[in-house]
């Protein structure tokens, strides 16, 4: 009983988003604006966690939002929009610390999760809580093949083989990515927690 | 609570906050692209004649002729017959005004062939069907922001939500949208002489435009261009 209606409410989500997608594919700003609303703390939490610097995050996130309203009219939901986003935003963040090599900075800088302190960036203003500082900062320290894993599997809701499959990987590597991920997890925040 | 659960309920109470000016950055620049994405779209995919009848093989037309006969159907407003050479638009617009339906047989040659391409004008309910020689058949109702696409190559229908309920083309009368078809032509270099057609029965009046591009060219290069970008190329090599 409990998971039929489950399964109703995620099929009513998904409804949802797709209506908002069609309406974004017929020129709606207020559908984007919703999808916008709807998803921007997640894929921001995403990012952080991802690359643990907000304004990467920033930029990571603006520039999926620009993307995805410019390639509206040929876009397809074939899944959850938010595992879509979510994805997307960690090809992103993957793309920006490779280019801007910026991930050894951010890991040690101040920038990481503070950026509003930031007052010659006055557009740059997202904090984070204590919780996800926590856990930024333990994600920092596992390999990015991990990190990813673990991120899109458990704040995106991605499957392990949908995973497998936008990485271009085994289900059984990132199964092996996620169970390692998490010993070590375990180890950096048993303190913590 | 395994380790799992636990970076689970981490990631649960997760939060951020996001100032407004961050939302402002990101909101405009999405809004500002679904804008351009919007305009592109609109060019390329709104049902328009222009876009019909220049996506079909009209645009490959080797002569430089392109012969429109409108088939006017309830002109008894007229009362007799008419020479359209000697009256200006706006003089029978205001009689055409209440014409019902206005069928247009747009007709070319390609490498000697003749080419056709037909269009049906409503203008209350604002109507426009569109069939191209081998092309999709387009099926657009403003009224109820519907669009049916036949595409006779997949043998489906796809019907879609118009948004905005304006036509690409002015469909207050059969007269504007002859009016827009001889200025689009204009526009391209072409030279446009009009004549009345067969006198068919009291109630349909049948006219002719026959264009003649004006340069050396054909037609063909008058329209030539990418089309999914949106930009033609005029007579005169300008894009627009």
């Amino acid at each position: 009983m409990g998971s039929e209606r489950s399964l109703l409410i995620g099929e009513v989500f998904l409804m949802v988003d797709r209506l908002l997608v069609t309406r974004c594919k017929q020129g709606s700003r207020d559908a984007l604006l919703r999808i916008y609303e709807k998803y921007r703390d997640s894929l921001l939490i995403v990012a952080i966690a991802l690359s643990h610097d907000v304004n990467l995050a920033e930029d990571a996130v603006h520039d999926v939002f620009v993307a995805f309203a410019q390639n509206i009219a040929s876009f397809k939901l074939t899944g959850s929009l938010k595992a879509y986003l979510a994805r997307c935003v960690a090809n992103r963040v993957r793309d920006l610390m490779r280019t801007n090599r910026s991930r050894a900075k951010a890991l040690n800088s101040e920038r990481a999760c503070s950026a509003g302190v930031d007052l010659n960036e006055p557009s740059r203003l997202i904090t984070c809580n204590e919780e996800l500082r926590l856990l930024s900062s333990a994600l920092a320290m596992l390999p990015d093949e991990q990190r990813e894993v673990i991120v899109l599997h458990i704040h995106g809701q991605m499957r392990f083989r949908i995973i497998a499959k936008s990485l271009g990987i085994s289900v059984n590597t990132v199964k092996g990515r996620y169970r390692y991920g998490i010993q070590k997890l375990r180890s950096i925040l048993d303190s913590e927690i | 609570m395994s380790s799992a659960e636990k970076i689970k309920k981490l990631f649960a109470k997760s939060e951020v906050t996001v100032n407004s000016k961050v939302d402002d950055r990101i909101v405009r620049a999405a809004l500002t692209a679904l804008d351009e994405s919007e305009k592109t779209r609109s060019l390329s995919a709104e049902p328009n004649i222009w876009r019909i009848i220049m996506k079909s093989r009209m645009t490959k037309l080797a002569a430089a002729v392109v012969i429109i006969i409108a088939v006017v159907i309830g002109v008894n407003q007229f009362g007799g017959s008419i020479d359209i050479t000697t009256i200006a638009f706006a003089d029978i617009s205001e009689a055409m005004k209440n014409v019902p339906w206005m069928h247009t047989v747009t007709r070319g040659f390609e490498r000697g062939t003749e080419v056709t391409a037909e269009t049906w004008f409503s203008f209350e309910p604002k109507i426009f069907i569109g069939k191209t020689p081998d092309g999709p058949v387009v099926f657009t109702d403003y009224k109820n922001h519907s669009d049916y696409r036949y595409d006779p190559a997949s043998n489906t229908i796809t019907i879609s939500y118009l948004s905005d309920d304006k036509p690409a083309i002015d469909l207050s009368s059969p007269w504007s949208a002859l009016e827009k078809m001889a200025e689009v032509f204009t526009e391209q270099g072409a030279e446009i002489t009009q004549k009345p057609g067969n006198f068919i029965s009291e109630e349909w009046r049948q006219l002719q435009i026959t264009t003649v591009c004006r340069s050396s060219e054909p037609l063909t290069s008058c329209f030539s261009g990418k089309e999914r970008r949106c930009k033609w190329k005029r007579c005169d090599g300008r894009r627009y």
